[in-house]
Protein backbone atom coordinates (compact mmCIF):
# COMPACT_ATOMS: atom_id res chain seq x y z
CA UNK A 1 0.00 0.00 0.00
CA UNK A 2 1.34 3.40 -0.99
CA UNK A 3 1.69 6.07 1.64
CA UNK A 4 -1.46 8.12 2.09
CA UNK A 5 -1.44 11.68 0.75
CA UNK A 6 -3.18 14.79 2.03
CA UNK A 7 -3.20 17.16 -0.90
CA UNK A 8 -3.63 17.20 -4.67
CA UNK A 9 -1.95 20.04 -6.53
CA UNK A 10 -3.51 20.72 -9.89
CA UNK A 11 -2.52 22.34 -13.12
CA UNK A 12 -5.35 24.18 -14.96
CA UNK A 13 -5.04 24.26 -18.80
CA UNK A 14 -5.31 20.75 -20.18
CA UNK A 15 -5.92 19.35 -16.71
CA UNK A 16 -9.07 20.89 -15.19
CA UNK A 17 -10.34 22.02 -18.60
CA UNK A 18 -9.29 21.43 -22.18
CA UNK A 19 -7.41 24.05 -24.14
CA UNK A 20 -5.50 27.10 -23.01
CA UNK A 21 -7.36 29.95 -21.33
CA UNK A 22 -4.81 32.57 -22.40
CA UNK A 23 -5.32 31.67 -26.07
CA UNK A 24 -8.79 30.18 -26.36
CA UNK A 25 -10.60 32.49 -23.93
CA UNK A 26 -13.35 31.55 -21.50
CA UNK A 27 -15.76 30.59 -24.28
CA UNK A 28 -13.15 28.58 -26.14
CA UNK A 29 -11.85 26.25 -23.44
CA UNK A 30 -13.26 22.72 -23.39
CA UNK A 31 -15.63 22.36 -20.47
CA UNK A 32 -18.88 21.68 -22.25
CA UNK A 33 -21.36 18.83 -21.96
CA UNK A 34 -20.17 17.12 -25.13
CA UNK A 35 -17.48 14.62 -26.03
CA UNK A 36 -14.81 17.30 -25.94
CA UNK A 37 -15.57 18.74 -22.53
CA UNK A 38 -17.46 16.07 -20.59
CA UNK A 39 -14.40 14.25 -19.30
CA UNK A 40 -13.02 17.39 -17.70
CA UNK A 41 -16.35 17.91 -15.92
CA UNK A 42 -16.29 14.29 -14.71
CA UNK A 43 -12.68 14.69 -13.57
CA UNK A 44 -13.59 17.81 -11.59
CA UNK A 45 -16.43 15.90 -9.91
CA UNK A 46 -14.01 13.13 -8.93
CA UNK A 47 -11.71 15.74 -7.37
CA UNK A 48 -14.65 17.34 -5.60
CA UNK A 49 -15.59 13.97 -4.08
CA UNK A 50 -12.03 13.67 -2.75
CA UNK A 51 -12.27 17.20 -1.37
CA UNK A 52 -15.50 16.20 0.40
CA UNK A 53 -13.61 13.30 1.97
CA UNK A 54 -11.00 15.65 3.39
CA UNK A 55 -8.33 15.82 0.69
CA UNK A 56 -6.88 19.32 0.24
CA UNK A 57 -6.96 20.73 -3.30
CA UNK A 58 -4.51 23.38 -4.53
CA UNK A 59 -3.58 24.97 -7.86
CA UNK A 60 -0.15 25.32 -9.43
CA UNK A 61 -0.57 26.85 -12.88
CA UNK A 62 1.34 28.98 -15.33
CA UNK A 63 -1.30 31.50 -16.24
CA UNK A 64 -2.47 35.05 -16.01
CA UNK A 65 -4.27 34.87 -12.64
CA UNK A 66 -7.13 37.13 -13.74
CA UNK A 67 -7.97 34.91 -16.73
CA UNK A 68 -7.84 31.71 -14.69
CA UNK A 69 -9.79 33.07 -11.72
CA UNK A 70 -12.46 34.39 -14.06
CA UNK A 71 -13.03 30.85 -15.36
CA UNK A 72 -13.09 29.39 -11.86
CA UNK A 73 -15.53 32.03 -10.62
CA UNK A 74 -17.88 32.33 -13.55
CA UNK A 75 -17.72 29.38 -15.94
CA UNK A 76 -21.14 27.67 -15.68
CA UNK A 77 -19.73 24.14 -15.90
CA UNK A 78 -16.97 24.50 -13.30
CA UNK A 79 -17.79 21.82 -10.74
CA UNK A 80 -14.85 22.96 -8.61
CA UNK A 81 -15.40 26.40 -7.12
CA UNK A 82 -12.92 28.83 -5.68
CA UNK A 83 -13.67 27.70 -2.13
CA UNK A 84 -12.60 24.13 -2.93
CA UNK A 85 -8.99 25.27 -3.33
CA UNK A 86 -7.10 25.80 -0.09
CA UNK A 87 -4.18 27.57 -1.78
CA UNK A 88 -3.34 28.72 -5.29
CA UNK A 89 -0.23 29.66 -7.22
CA UNK A 90 -1.35 31.03 -10.56
CA UNK A 91 1.62 32.92 -11.97
CA UNK A 92 4.54 32.65 -14.39
CA UNK A 93 7.00 31.40 -11.80
CA UNK A 94 8.77 28.08 -11.78
CA UNK A 95 6.34 25.32 -10.76
CA UNK A 96 8.95 23.76 -8.49
CA UNK A 97 9.17 26.99 -6.52
CA UNK A 98 5.37 27.18 -6.46
CA UNK A 99 5.20 23.64 -5.03
CA UNK A 100 7.57 24.53 -2.21
CA UNK A 101 5.51 27.61 -1.39
CA UNK A 102 2.24 25.65 -1.43
CA UNK A 103 3.67 23.07 0.98
CA UNK A 104 4.75 25.87 3.28
CA UNK A 105 1.47 27.77 3.07
CA UNK A 106 -0.58 24.62 3.71
CA UNK A 107 1.87 23.51 6.38
CA UNK A 108 2.20 19.98 4.99
CA UNK A 109 5.20 18.02 3.78
CA UNK A 110 6.03 17.65 0.11
CA UNK A 111 5.70 13.92 0.70
CA UNK A 112 1.97 14.46 1.40
CA UNK A 113 1.38 15.97 -2.02
CA UNK A 114 0.27 14.58 -5.37
CA UNK A 115 0.90 16.67 -8.50
CA UNK A 116 -1.43 16.33 -11.50
CA UNK A 117 -0.41 18.07 -14.70
CA UNK A 118 -1.03 17.07 -18.33
CA UNK A 119 2.41 18.38 -19.34
CA UNK A 120 5.12 15.71 -19.35
CA UNK A 121 7.73 18.45 -19.13
CA UNK A 122 6.25 19.90 -15.94
CA UNK A 123 5.84 16.46 -14.39
CA UNK A 124 9.47 15.63 -15.09
CA UNK A 125 10.58 18.97 -13.63
CA UNK A 126 8.73 18.28 -10.37
CA UNK A 127 9.88 14.65 -10.23
CA UNK A 128 13.54 15.52 -10.57
CA UNK A 129 13.57 18.56 -8.28
CA UNK A 130 11.14 17.25 -5.65
CA UNK A 131 11.29 13.44 -5.58
CA UNK A 132 9.10 13.34 -2.42
CA UNK A 133 6.08 14.54 -4.41
CA UNK A 134 3.95 11.80 -6.00
CA UNK A 135 3.64 12.53 -9.73
CA UNK A 136 1.36 10.04 -11.50
CA UNK A 137 1.37 9.79 -15.29
CA UNK A 138 -1.59 11.60 -16.82
CA UNK A 139 -3.29 9.75 -19.70
CA UNK A 140 -2.89 11.48 -23.06
CA UNK A 141 -6.63 11.00 -23.64
CA UNK A 142 -8.65 13.16 -21.23
CA UNK A 143 -11.44 10.55 -21.40
CA UNK A 144 -9.26 8.46 -19.08
CA UNK A 145 -8.52 11.16 -16.47
CA UNK A 146 -11.28 10.10 -14.07
CA UNK A 147 -10.32 6.42 -14.21
CA UNK A 148 -6.73 7.41 -13.50
CA UNK A 149 -7.86 9.50 -10.50
CA UNK A 150 -10.08 6.72 -9.12
CA UNK A 151 -7.25 4.22 -9.36
CA UNK A 152 -4.66 6.28 -7.44
CA UNK A 153 -3.59 4.38 -4.30
CA UNK A 154 -3.00 7.48 -2.18
CA UNK A 155 -6.39 8.07 -0.58
CA UNK A 156 -8.39 6.10 1.98
CA UNK A 157 -11.62 5.02 0.43
CA UNK A 158 -14.06 6.10 3.11
CA UNK A 159 -17.56 4.84 2.60
CA UNK A 160 -19.86 7.74 1.87
CA UNK A 161 -23.31 7.83 3.45
CA UNK A 162 -24.12 11.52 3.05
CA UNK A 163 -27.01 11.60 0.58
CA UNK A 164 -26.45 15.28 -0.27
CA UNK A 165 -22.91 14.64 -1.39
CA UNK A 166 -23.89 11.53 -3.29
CA UNK A 167 -26.66 13.48 -5.00
CA UNK A 168 -24.20 16.12 -6.22
CA UNK A 169 -22.01 13.45 -7.75
CA UNK A 170 -25.05 11.73 -9.24
CA UNK A 171 -26.40 14.88 -10.92
CA UNK A 172 -23.10 15.71 -12.54
CA UNK A 173 -21.92 12.26 -13.65
CA UNK A 174 -25.33 10.94 -14.61
CA UNK A 175 -26.09 14.00 -16.74
CA UNK A 176 -22.85 13.36 -18.58
CA UNK A 177 -23.86 9.73 -19.13
CA UNK A 178 -27.37 10.67 -20.28
CA UNK A 179 -25.92 13.14 -22.77
CA UNK A 180 -23.28 10.70 -23.94
CA UNK A 181 -25.82 7.96 -24.52
CA UNK A 182 -27.56 10.07 -27.17
CA UNK A 183 -24.37 9.93 -29.26
CA UNK A 184 -24.50 6.13 -29.52
CA UNK A 185 -26.72 4.23 -31.88
CA UNK A 186 -27.70 1.66 -29.30
CA UNK A 187 -27.87 1.19 -25.57
CA UNK A 188 -25.41 -1.67 -25.95
CA UNK A 189 -22.85 0.49 -27.76
CA UNK A 190 -23.17 3.03 -24.94
CA UNK A 191 -22.69 0.33 -22.27
CA UNK A 192 -19.65 -1.00 -24.12
CA UNK A 193 -18.10 2.49 -24.03
CA UNK A 194 -18.55 3.02 -20.29
CA UNK A 195 -15.64 0.96 -18.98
CA UNK A 196 -17.89 -0.28 -16.18
CA UNK A 197 -16.06 -1.94 -13.29
CA UNK A 198 -17.66 -3.61 -10.26
CA UNK A 199 -15.98 -4.58 -7.00
CA UNK A 200 -17.69 -7.05 -4.71
CA UNK A 201 -16.73 -7.09 -1.05
CA UNK A 202 -17.77 -9.35 1.78
CA UNK A 203 -18.38 -8.57 5.48
CA UNK A 204 -16.69 -5.16 5.53
CA UNK A 205 -17.69 -3.45 8.78
CA UNK A 206 -16.84 -0.02 7.41
CA UNK A 207 -19.67 -0.38 4.94
CA UNK A 208 -22.32 -1.32 7.52
CA UNK A 209 -23.84 2.20 7.75
CA UNK A 210 -24.25 2.45 3.99
CA UNK A 211 -25.68 -1.07 3.68
CA UNK A 212 -28.17 -0.34 6.49
CA UNK A 213 -29.15 2.84 4.65
CA UNK A 214 -29.74 0.86 1.45
CA UNK A 215 -31.96 -1.66 3.24
CA UNK A 216 -34.12 1.22 4.44
CA UNK A 217 -34.32 3.21 1.24
CA UNK A 218 -34.31 0.75 -1.62
CA UNK A 219 -37.84 0.04 -2.80
CA UNK A 220 -37.72 -1.00 -6.45
CA UNK A 221 -34.88 -3.44 -6.93
CA UNK A 222 -35.27 -5.15 -3.58
CA UNK A 223 -36.29 -8.78 -3.36
CA UNK A 224 -37.22 -8.58 0.29
CA UNK A 225 -37.50 -5.22 1.95
CA UNK A 226 -36.48 -5.63 5.59
CA UNK A 227 -34.90 -2.45 6.96
CA UNK A 228 -31.87 -3.29 9.08
CA UNK A 229 -29.89 -1.22 11.53
CA UNK A 230 -26.16 -0.81 11.35
CA UNK A 231 -25.80 -3.14 14.36
CA UNK A 232 -27.94 -5.83 12.75
CA UNK A 233 -25.81 -5.68 9.61
CA UNK A 234 -22.67 -6.01 11.73
CA UNK A 235 -24.11 -9.03 13.53
CA UNK A 236 -24.82 -10.70 10.17
CA UNK A 237 -21.25 -9.95 9.13
CA UNK A 238 -19.81 -11.56 12.23
CA UNK A 239 -21.94 -14.68 12.23
CA UNK A 240 -20.25 -17.70 10.58
CA UNK A 241 -23.50 -18.77 8.86
CA UNK A 242 -24.35 -15.47 7.21
CA UNK A 243 -22.55 -13.27 4.73
CA UNK A 244 -23.11 -9.64 3.79
CA UNK A 245 -21.95 -8.77 0.30
CA UNK A 246 -21.89 -5.36 -1.27
CA UNK A 247 -21.00 -4.08 -4.72
CA UNK A 248 -19.50 -0.77 -5.69
CA UNK A 249 -19.33 0.37 -9.27
CA UNK A 250 -17.41 2.90 -11.28
CA UNK A 251 -17.04 3.86 -14.91
CA UNK A 252 -15.18 6.47 -16.89
CA UNK A 253 -17.55 9.20 -15.70
CA UNK A 254 -17.04 8.48 -12.03
CA UNK A 255 -17.58 6.49 -8.92
CA UNK A 256 -21.07 5.32 -7.93
CA UNK A 257 -19.92 4.13 -4.53
CA UNK A 258 -21.78 1.27 -2.87
CA UNK A 259 -24.94 0.62 -4.88
CA UNK A 260 -25.93 -2.99 -4.19
CA UNK A 261 -26.05 -5.39 -1.27
CA UNK A 262 -27.01 -8.99 -0.52
CA UNK A 263 -27.75 -10.70 2.77
CA UNK A 264 -26.97 -14.39 2.46
CA UNK A 265 -27.47 -17.46 4.68
CA UNK A 266 -25.19 -20.38 4.01
CA UNK A 267 -26.94 -23.74 4.23
CA UNK A 268 -24.41 -26.21 2.88
CA UNK A 269 -24.69 -26.52 -0.88
CA UNK A 270 -27.51 -23.99 -0.95
CA UNK A 271 -26.87 -20.34 -0.26
CA UNK A 272 -30.06 -18.54 0.59
CA UNK A 273 -30.17 -14.92 -0.57
CA UNK A 274 -32.60 -13.39 1.92
CA UNK A 275 -32.31 -9.94 0.39
CA UNK A 276 -30.83 -8.76 -2.89
CA UNK A 277 -31.07 -5.03 -3.49
CA UNK A 278 -29.66 -2.41 -5.84
CA UNK A 279 -30.03 1.35 -6.01
CA UNK A 280 -32.20 2.70 -8.85
CA UNK A 281 -29.27 4.95 -9.76
CA UNK A 282 -27.62 2.13 -11.68
CA UNK A 283 -30.55 0.29 -13.26
CA UNK A 284 -30.24 -1.34 -16.66
CA UNK A 285 -26.48 -1.66 -16.89
CA UNK A 286 -26.03 -5.30 -15.94
CA UNK A 287 -24.55 -4.45 -12.53
CA UNK A 288 -27.05 -6.77 -10.83
CA UNK A 289 -25.84 -9.63 -13.05
CA UNK A 290 -22.21 -8.91 -12.26
CA UNK A 291 -23.02 -8.80 -8.54
CA UNK A 292 -24.93 -12.10 -8.56
CA UNK A 293 -22.16 -13.64 -10.68
CA UNK A 294 -19.57 -12.68 -8.06
CA UNK A 295 -21.70 -14.08 -5.22
CA UNK A 296 -22.25 -17.34 -7.14
CA UNK A 297 -18.52 -17.57 -7.73
CA UNK A 298 -17.80 -17.06 -4.03
CA UNK A 299 -20.39 -19.72 -3.16
CA UNK A 300 -18.93 -22.15 -5.65
CA UNK A 301 -15.46 -21.76 -4.15
CA UNK A 302 -16.89 -22.85 -0.81
CA UNK A 303 -18.74 -25.84 -2.18
CA UNK A 304 -22.08 -24.14 -2.80
CA UNK A 305 -24.11 -25.38 -5.76
CA UNK A 306 -26.92 -22.90 -6.03
CA UNK A 307 -28.33 -19.60 -4.86
CA UNK A 308 -31.94 -19.52 -3.73
CA UNK A 309 -33.58 -16.12 -3.68
CA UNK A 310 -36.35 -15.14 -1.29
CA UNK A 311 -38.94 -12.80 -2.72
CA UNK A 312 -41.69 -10.80 -1.07
CA UNK A 313 -43.78 -8.75 -3.49
CA UNK A 314 -44.53 -5.10 -2.71
CA UNK A 315 -46.23 -2.32 -4.66
CA UNK A 316 -42.90 -1.08 -5.95
CA UNK A 317 -40.53 -4.00 -6.34
CA UNK A 318 -41.40 -5.16 -9.86
CA UNK A 319 -37.81 -4.58 -11.06
CA UNK A 320 -36.59 -7.20 -8.57
CA UNK A 321 -39.39 -9.58 -9.58
CA UNK A 322 -38.55 -9.24 -13.27
CA UNK A 323 -34.91 -9.92 -12.55
CA UNK A 324 -35.68 -13.14 -10.67
CA UNK A 325 -38.15 -14.23 -13.35
CA UNK A 326 -35.67 -13.81 -16.15
CA UNK A 327 -32.47 -15.00 -14.45
CA UNK A 328 -33.60 -17.79 -12.14
CA UNK A 329 -35.88 -20.78 -12.25
CA UNK A 330 -38.47 -20.12 -9.60
CA UNK A 331 -35.89 -18.26 -7.52
CA UNK A 332 -33.14 -20.88 -7.96
CA UNK A 333 -29.91 -20.18 -9.77
CA UNK A 334 -27.27 -22.85 -10.26
CA UNK A 335 -23.96 -21.20 -9.57
CA UNK A 336 -22.48 -22.51 -12.79
CA UNK A 337 -25.25 -20.75 -14.77
CA UNK A 338 -24.46 -17.26 -13.45
CA UNK A 339 -23.01 -15.09 -16.23
CA UNK A 340 -20.91 -11.95 -16.19
CA UNK A 341 -21.99 -9.36 -18.78
CA UNK A 342 -19.04 -8.97 -21.18
CA UNK A 343 -18.99 -5.15 -20.85
CA UNK A 344 -18.30 -5.32 -17.09
CA UNK A 345 -14.98 -6.01 -15.37
CA UNK A 346 -14.89 -7.44 -11.85
CA UNK A 347 -12.15 -5.72 -9.86
CA UNK B 1 -45.02 20.74 -28.72
CA UNK B 2 -45.34 19.79 -25.08
CA UNK B 3 -45.69 22.66 -22.61
CA UNK B 4 -43.59 23.05 -19.48
CA UNK B 5 -46.65 21.98 -17.46
CA UNK B 6 -47.08 18.85 -19.57
CA UNK B 7 -43.47 17.85 -19.07
CA UNK B 8 -43.79 18.43 -15.32
CA UNK B 9 -46.88 16.23 -15.29
CA UNK B 10 -45.24 13.53 -17.36
CA UNK B 11 -41.89 13.36 -15.57
CA UNK B 12 -42.71 14.38 -11.99
CA UNK B 13 -46.28 13.07 -11.91
CA UNK B 14 -48.19 16.11 -10.63
CA UNK B 15 -51.11 17.78 -12.44
CA UNK B 16 -50.83 21.39 -13.63
CA UNK B 17 -51.91 23.65 -10.78
CA UNK B 18 -51.98 27.18 -9.44
CA UNK B 19 -48.77 28.23 -7.75
CA UNK B 20 -46.80 25.25 -9.03
CA UNK B 21 -43.66 27.36 -9.47
CA UNK B 22 -43.26 27.45 -5.71
CA UNK B 23 -43.14 23.64 -5.46
CA UNK B 24 -39.87 22.07 -4.30
CA UNK B 25 -38.62 18.48 -4.07
CA UNK B 26 -40.23 18.33 -0.61
CA UNK B 27 -43.67 19.01 -2.12
CA UNK B 28 -43.38 16.59 -5.03
CA UNK B 29 -43.01 12.96 -3.92
CA UNK B 30 -41.56 11.78 -7.24
CA UNK B 31 -38.96 14.57 -7.49
CA UNK B 32 -36.03 12.32 -6.65
CA UNK B 33 -32.55 12.40 -8.14
CA UNK B 34 -33.43 10.13 -11.02
CA UNK B 35 -36.74 11.73 -12.05
CA UNK B 36 -35.29 15.20 -11.78
CA UNK B 37 -32.53 14.26 -14.22
CA UNK B 38 -35.04 12.70 -16.62
CA UNK B 39 -37.17 15.86 -16.30
CA UNK B 40 -34.18 18.06 -17.16
CA UNK B 41 -33.24 15.80 -20.10
CA UNK B 42 -36.81 15.98 -21.43
CA UNK B 43 -36.86 19.80 -21.20
CA UNK B 44 -33.54 19.95 -23.03
CA UNK B 45 -34.90 17.75 -25.78
CA UNK B 46 -38.26 19.53 -26.17
CA UNK B 47 -36.84 23.05 -26.09
CA UNK B 48 -33.55 22.32 -27.83
CA UNK B 49 -31.52 23.87 -25.00
CA UNK B 50 -28.70 22.73 -22.76
CA UNK B 51 -28.68 23.55 -19.07
CA UNK B 52 -25.38 24.28 -17.36
CA UNK B 53 -24.23 22.30 -14.33
CA UNK B 54 -24.93 25.34 -12.16
CA UNK B 55 -28.50 25.65 -13.36
CA UNK B 56 -29.23 22.00 -12.69
CA UNK B 57 -27.53 21.94 -9.31
CA UNK B 58 -28.90 25.20 -7.98
CA UNK B 59 -32.60 24.93 -8.92
CA UNK B 60 -34.59 24.79 -5.68
CA UNK B 61 -38.11 24.86 -7.13
CA UNK B 62 -40.05 24.39 -10.38
CA UNK B 63 -39.97 28.18 -10.71
CA UNK B 64 -36.16 28.13 -10.75
CA UNK B 65 -36.20 25.60 -13.58
CA UNK B 66 -38.72 27.72 -15.49
CA UNK B 67 -36.57 30.83 -14.96
CA UNK B 68 -33.52 29.02 -16.33
CA UNK B 69 -35.51 28.19 -19.47
CA UNK B 70 -36.71 31.78 -19.76
CA UNK B 71 -33.12 32.98 -19.47
CA UNK B 72 -32.43 30.95 -22.61
CA UNK B 73 -35.10 32.94 -24.45
CA UNK B 74 -37.85 30.34 -24.14
CA UNK B 75 -41.37 31.63 -23.48
CA UNK B 76 -42.60 29.17 -20.87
Amino acid sequence: MAELKKCIVLDLDGTLWGGVIGEDGKDGILLSMDEKGEHFIAFQQGLRDLHDRGIILAINSKNNPDDALDVIRTHPNMVLKEHHFAATRINWNDKVQNMRELAEELNIGLDSMVFLDDSTLQREAIKSALPEVAVPEMPVDSALYTEMLLSLPYFKSDVLTDEDKMRGNFYVTERLRTKAETRFESRQAFLDSLGLAVRVVRNDRNAAPRIAQLTEKTNQFNTNKIPKTEEEIQTLMESPDTEVFYAEARDRYGDHGIIAAALVQKNGVVWNVDTLLMSCRVFERGIEDAFVYAIAEAAQKEGGESLVFDFTPTEKNDPAKLFLQSRTQGGILHNADAALPPWITIL
Amino acid sequence: MKTFEHIVEEMLHIPPQEGMDALTPKDIPDWDSMNYLLFIAELEKEYGVSFTMDEVLSAQSLGDVRKALQAKGKAV
